[in-house]
């Protein structure tokens, strides 16, 4: 059910008008309780049942560690609910690509058996449900957030629908106490969730749909096409996986407003970014927050040497990209944003002893000059990303630098792309100069009713004939 | 006086709720007021490849005034690459003295389902047709099945009186549901159609609605220029490719004949003059066919033509392979070509079958 679709617009809608007809606090958390395990189990009943069961050995465990008791004990708990999450996400994700990279060192090796694939479906939303699991143990066993008493209050934060398939990955501390807090309605909250829908909506459907028209051709057969159309699909491709990801993230926290819920920011302009280090800041905040918070600190984090930190950004960022997919594209991905983020480290401590290259760095000039060569970096990363094996994303690194003339003729409009473009830098512009919180809360009402309309009359009119499924459902 | 957060909130609840309000109103509007503006003003934002061509139509009509003698061709690229209506026109002008108006309606891939539900709009809009003519294109008849054209009919592009023709071919056994369906969400319904008619560069490739391609002149005959000797072998080669196989076992499909006879039969209860002309195609494509398939195939026309009274011409040899840009599709000195056979051989007995056009002519 995605949130883009007729489907989801109706199963909403029940479960708006249930929850608010319903008086009383605890109907309203059984009740989306309810609705996320239908919202789930229309993907799959028996991995529905998998997050269940999975959850609630998690509630168990946090409370077993919330009691005052022994550490090692506590301890213990915690590394059963810890390697029953990460082995829940082995088993599902990353068994297959295990044994098929094992095969292929046998085979390499000569051997001439293979140890036979499993026959699993991988459950959708896994990697950011597991991912919360953890962060709530974990902060249960740091003693930062005490372990949910109410076994309903403990499973809506981990399926409640709107972040359950592709995140924002929701923090304990954040979730919990709002599931204690009756609900009033308001007009203000309300107007705010149809502000985010929208804007996700249009993200979504006008943007990243539409790119993924153009972009899909040249990745499924790059060899066919010329450069400068696979450098025209870099672009359009940067443009819809942000547009797919942040605009699924806007729809989530818009039905979560709908229902009285604030999800965290997910997004903040990633593509204005000075440096990756920034652009990580803005890029799918939740992920990397929980990286820096449960992998990059524990590791030891910056506080040790310049190679300890390097090594730390390494490892956390290759681990980030495993978490993308079980394949090596997002492995050798992952392992260079980190080699970008060392980069940067060194290239910051080294400008900064240049007086002359820092003022420039920092000059409107020199930002414009850093957000666009970030930018440029980023794409170029994405080619990867998207790529479906090494070798093609190989091919199509080779094609993008030595020029090919092609067989089929670009399915990218250059037009279109730019208006794309053009529109997103507005948005961004109006963001950046301050007019966005006038727009959503100060513009005149009747104003900024009509620019509802328009955007979604706008968004239907620009959606493409067939509809995609959200990029970050696979993860 | 400052305001206190209480008030604030007050306000900012009311601000919100008429921002959904005005929201709300606005909507139902804009879908209410494209809604109508497709029914009646705009029909190119529902259908522009037949829309776009029968405006045109309209207008030709209207500047001519009077009763102006009408020939029309429905069918599918060839017919618009061969049929060059102002060269007809002309020549009709010069023989009755009357004013004419020649227009080609012709679209890509248009089989007889195409050209049954366009002559059909053509008649519900009470357009006067003094000639109509019917490409029949055995090209338009090799895909088994359902009539290939039959997908280029998606429920959105459809007017309520083509919904029963359609469904009678189209695998989509939910038309009527579907075409109801996003009815009143038209942003939604007809956006592919309003995409390609307002700003085609919007549109992804394989959303693109079939329109001629290439230049067409302003009564949309398809202009192709003479190829190169060694682009046209390039082209004849790929032309073999696609179509040697089907062509050797041609077999027409049945439901494409009955949508031919369909045709036939609305031609002939509206008294409309109708003739039938089997595409020319140059030697190459010729020669692919199974002779006795073929003879046959013409001779179940020629029956069908005589059983509703439409007459049936066979234009399979007019031209030769250097009036092609393909073997398929006449370029411009085929076209020409084409233009004065039919003149000589469909309009010219046509014209005598008809005194009273001719004495009008005459007498002026």
């Amino acid at each position: 059910m995605l949130f883009c679709s007729e489907v989801y617009l109706y199963f909403f809608l029940v479960v708006f008008t249930a929850y608010w007809a319903i008086a009383w606090h605890r109907g309203r958390v059984w009740l989306l309780l309810v609705a996320s395990f239908y919202f789930y189990a229309c993907w799959n009943q028996w991995l529905a049942l998998l997050i269940g069961v999975s959850t609630m050995i998690d509630y168990t465990l946090a409370r077993g560690m919330d009691a005052p008791g022994w550490h090692r004990w506590r301890k213990g708990l915690l590394l059963v609910s810890i390697v029953g999450n990460l082995g829940l996400l082995c088993y599902f994700k990353y068994m297959n690509f295990f044994l098929e990279s094992l095969n292929q060192s046998l085979h390499a090796l000569g051997a001439s058996t293979s140890l036979p694939l499993l026959q699993v479906i991988l459950p959708v939303g896994i990697s950011f449900y597991t991912f919360e699991a953890i962060n709530y143990t974990v902060d249960v066993y740091r003693r930062k957030v005490p372990a949910e008493r109410n076994l309903a209050n403990f499973m809506l934060f981990i399926t409640f629908f709107p972040h359950l398939v592709a995140g924002p990955i929701v923090r304990a501390r954040d979730f919990l106490p709002q599931t204690h807090r009756p609900k009033k309605w308001n007009w203000a909250r309300l107007n705010l969730g149809v502000q985010f829908f929208l804007m996700g909506l249009f993200k979504k459907l006008a943007i990243a749909d539409r790119m993924a028209c153009f972009v899909d051709p040249v990745f499924e057969n790059p060899a066919l096409y010329p450069s400068h159309a696979l450098w025209m699909a870099m672009f359009a491709y940067a443009l819809q996986v942000y547009g797919d990801f942040s605009g699924y993230t806007d729809m989530a926290i818009g039905s979560a407003h709908l229902l009285g819920y604030k999800l965290a920011q997910n997004f903040n302009m990633p593509y204005i970014a000075r440096d990756i280090a920034e652009f990580w800041r803005r890029w799918h905040i939740s992920l990397s927050l929980w990286l820096r918070d449960y992998l990059f600190i524990p590791l030891g984090g910056s506080r040790g040497t310049n190679w300890q930190t390097n090594r730390n950004l390494l490892i956390t960022m290759t681990l980030g990209g495993l978490w993308h997919g079980a394949s090596w594209v997002f492995v050798i991905w992952g392992i260079i944003q980190g080699l970008l983020l060392v980069i940067h480290r060194t290239f910051s401590a080294w400008a900064q002893t240049r007086p002359l290259l820092s003022r420039f760095l920092h000059s409107p000039l020199g930002t414009v000059w850093c957000v666009m060569v970030t930018f440029f970096i980023f794409c170029l990363t994405l080619m990867l990303f998207r790529s479906q094996s090494l070798s093609q994303a190989g091919l199509i690194f080779h094609n993008l630098f030595v020029f090919v003339p092609g067989t089929e003729s670009s399915p990218v409009h250059v037009s279109g792309l730019l208006y794309t473009y053009l529109v997103v830098a507005v948005c961004h512009a109006v963001a950046l100069l301050g007019y966005r919180r006038w727009l959503a809360f100060k513009m005149p009402a009747p104003l900024a009713g009509i620019a509802y309309a328009v955007v979604l009359c706008l968004t239907l009119l620009l959606t493409p004939a067939s509809g995609k499924a959200f990029i970050y459902f696979q993860f | 006086m400052p305001i206190s957060s209480t008030s604030r909130l007050v306000l900012l609840q009311a601000r919100s709720l008429r921002t959904l309000c005005w929201a709300l109103g606005t909507l139902v509007l804009l879908q209410f007021g494209l809604r109508l503006a497709i029914d009646h003003l705009w029909p190119e934002l529902r259908d522009p490849t037949f829309e776009v061509k029968a405006r045109r139509l309209r207008q030709f009509l209207d500047r001519a005034g009077g009763q102006p003698l009408t020939v029309l061709a429905v069918g599918s690229s060839v017919t618009g690459n061969a049929f060059h209506a102002r060269l007809l026109e002309e020549w009709l002008a010069r023989q009755t003295g009357r004013k004419v108006v020649a227009v080609n309606m012709s679209t890509q891939g248009a089989g007889p389902l195409t050209q049954l539900i366009w002559t059909n709009r053509l008649i519900q809009r009470r357009t006067p047709v003094d000639l109509l003519c019917i490409e029949a294109n055995p090209l338009t008849y090799c895909h088994p099945g359902y009539p290939e054209d039959a997908n280029r009919f998606p429920a959105w592009l459809l007017l309520e009186e083509d919904l029963d023709i359609v469904q009678r071919y189209s695998p989509d056994t939910d038309l009527r549901h579907n075409w109801r369906h996003h009815r009143w969400v038209p942003f939604y319904q007809h956006r592919l159609a309003m995409l390609n008619y307002l700003s085609p560069n919007l549109v992804p490739t394989r959303d693109r609605m079939a329109t001629q391609g290439g230049a067409v002149d302003d009564r949309f005959w398809a202009i192709l220029p003479p190829r190169s000797p060694e682009h046209l072998q390039r082209s004849l080669a790929q032309a073999r490719g696609w179509y040697e196989k089907p062509l050797q076992h041609f077999t027409p499909n049945q439901r494409c004949l009955q949508a031919f006879e369909e045709l036939l039969a609305l031609v002939q209860k509206q008294r409309l003059s109708a003739v039938v002309v089997f595409t020319p195609q140059g030697p190459m494509m010729r020669g692919l066919f199974h002779p006795p398939a073929l003879r046959a195939f013409k001779q179940r026309l020629a029956e069908l033509c005589h059983r509703h009274g439409v007459d049936f011409v066979d234009a399979h040899d007019w031209l030769d392979e250097d009036h092609f840009t393909d073997s398929i599709h006449p370029n411009t000195i085929g076209a020409e070509r084409y233009a004065r056979r039919l003149a000589e051989e469909v309009l010219r007995p046509w014209l005598h079958q008809r005194p009273g056009l001719l004495q009008r002519a005459s007498l002026r």
